[in-house]
């Protein structure tokens, strides 16, 4: 199936700038299956500096906090960004990736961010937004990324610093003997890595990982399985991957060392910075209310998106 | 974040949950959903006698305004169809294009009817085909006037069946997407209906002329109507050599004074 979704052209705002131009030599690009060029821009100058010594992830390291988000979870996406703006500091930039084909709503709902990067759009999102992730030091050049979901609500106060033991990022881990044994994951991962996995690593956002560790997982797909990350991904079935999981039990096998590994289990698992919603399941009043009231606002925090019916 | 976009109006959450595709093939799912959206409109024989062979026969696509469901979005179901168009072409410029079809629910949502067509004339204007073509019944005097004050102009091109015979009416696709005002304004606006007063009425009138004229849609035969699809193949459908033309009208005839 040959299919291209349309997309606002990129030659149509003179501030938009091609992702190509400014990659280190030999950097790879992820290609979805659209052919619409991905590009970044400016969409409003960053602060100057949100980065504060105290708080950083480790000594002369930047993170930024990179959300891939699109046209449906817009509306979602400004209390993440309002909950960033109240809660989080030290870290770099927010970096917000968007589908190309996401652009026009981006520009006509007036959301910002300190950087917005298109990526390639794909004809099954769940699996392109894995691919997108998979790709973040692409779309960030900080050191390390700090993944959340639009539909993620930052709780209370959070620096880089929090999110890691030591300059070790954390990676919360489950053991899969506790879990549902319906949960998807383990069969498909252990199928990626060919080796038997014991832990699930996607239990709750944010997910930090250092940059260097996305193109040796590329280079580490490439030599397992003769293609690259985001072919294999995208040649997956619908939920046939997970990238969180991926990453993690890649990391938990291969670089072991580099994070701090906390087990869910034992009791010692700092509280959540986050609180996770699940946007499919709709933005109705109650949900509007439990943000307000972890945005500790009345009315959203200025990011005056309502649910529908609302006064 | 200080634009504040609330769903409040008819249609607006309907239309906050819409994306746009084009595709010139459909995958199971996707001719699924194409499918059950002809079934909704009690047309399901335009699948399979029109629309499926036009996309065989190469050179065409469709623009399909498409709702996923909330969760899973894959799978049989996981698309619903809420409007549809389909242009193919007909001369090495040119491209035959549907009505845009919509969903009864939808039936009066003219910013979804005007995003989808928006897209179909960006297509246009960036490619070769930059000519858009409605058959239409000579004499005429809905359509053919409608289409004219929209910039399109009668050709010599026809199609003569037992009972009528339809000219080819032709406009540039760029030109006719600055008179309708699509080049003005974004898709997500043409959703929100955030057009003004003026453009908003130009959409009305137009698609509702198109709508109108293509009607009946479901098979009553012998009905006439005004608009009829394209079918392939009638690349430069000129009168064969030595036939002599025939006499179109260069202006609509003018209303009689009161």
């Amino acid at each position: 199936m040959t299919s291209v979704i349309r997309a606002v052209r990129a030659d149509a705002d003179p501030v938009i700038e091609y992702i190509g131009t400014d990659l280190e030599p030999g950097a790879c690009l992820p290609t979805g299956d659209r052919k619409y060029p991905a590009v970044r821009f400016p969409v409003q100058p960053g602060p100057e500096s949100r980065v504060h010594p105290a708080t950083r992830l480790e000594y002369g390291v930047s993170c930024d906090i990179v959300i891939r988000s699109y046209y449906r979870d817009f509306r979602w996406l400004r209390y993440c960004l309002a909950s960033i703006d109240r809660y989080c500091h030290g870290f770099r930039n927010v970096v917000v990736v968007i589908p190309q084909t996401s652009l026009a709503k981006w520009r006509w709902l007036g959301l910002r961010a300190d950087r917005v990067v298109c990526c390639p759009a794909y004809r099954d999102d769940y699996l392109g937004q894995q691919v997108t992730k998979l790709f973040a030091d692409i779309y960030s050049d900080a050191d390390y990324v700090c993944h959340v979901d639009s539909d993620c609500v930052f709780q209370r106060s959070t620096t880089p610093g929090d999110l890691a033991d030591a300059g070790r990022p954390h990676v919360l881990m489950e053991p899969y003997a506790r879990l549902d044994s319906h949960a998807p994951w383990q069969a498909l991962t252990e199928r990626f890595l060919g080796a038997e996995i014991s832990y699930e690593f996607m239990r709750r956002p944010p997910y930090t990982y250092p940059r260097w560790l996305y193109p040796a997982l590329r280079k580490w797909c490439q030599a397992r399985h003769g293609v690259s990350l985001d072919e294999y991904v995208l040649s997956r079935p619908p939920r046939g991957f997970s990238e969180f999981n991926a990453l993690g039990a890649y990391a938990y096998r291969h670089h072991r060392d580099s994070f701090a590994w906390l087990d869910v289990t034992d009791g010692a698992v700092p509280p959540g910075a986050c609180r996770v919603f699940w946007s499919h399941r709709g933005l109705d009043a109650a949900v509007y209310q439990e943000i307000c009231g972890l945005l500790n606002v009345a009315d959203g925090g200025g990011n005056d998106v309502r649910p529908p019916g609302a006064q | 974040m200080d634009i504040q976009k609330t769903p409040t109006r008819l249609y607006d959450t309907k239309n906050d949950q819409v994306r746009i595709d084009q595709t010139q093939e459909l995958d199971p799912h996707a001719a699924v959903a194409v499918m059950s959206f002809f079934r909704r409109l009690d047309v399901p024989h335009l699948f399979q006698e029109r629309v499926l062979p036009t996309l065989e026969a190469g050179d065409s696509s469709v623009f399909l305004a498409i709702r996923d469901r909330p969760w899973p979005p894959w799978g049989l179901g996981g698309m619903t169809v809420a409007a549809f168009c389909q242009i193919h072409a007909v001369s090495p410029t040119g491209v035959g294009v549907s009505p845009v079809y919509t969903a009864d629910q939808d039936a009066t949502n003219l910013g979804l009817v005007a995003a989808l067509y928006a897209e179909v004339l960006e297509e246009l204007t960036r490619s070769e085909h930059s000519e858009v073509n409605y058959l239409v019944l000579e004499g005429s005097a809905y359509a053919s006037r409608v289409l004219r004050s929209y910039g399109f102009e009668p050709s010599q091109d026809v199609l003569v069946t037992d009972e009528h015979r339809y000219v080819f009416h032709r406009t540039n696709a760029g030109a006719l997407r600055e008179r309708l005002g699509l080049d003005r304004v974004s898709v997500p606006e043409l959703l929100a209906h955030e057009v003004d007063d003026e453009t908003f009425q130009r959409h009305a009138l137009y698609f509702s002329a198109l709508h109108l004229a293509s009607q009946p849609i479901r098979l009553k035969d012998g009905v006439m109507r005004e608009i009829i699809g394209i079918d392939g193949g009638l690349f430069d459908a000129l009168l064969p050599g030595g036939v002599g033309s025939f006499e179109i009208p260069s202006e609509p005839p003018a209303a009689a004074a009161p």
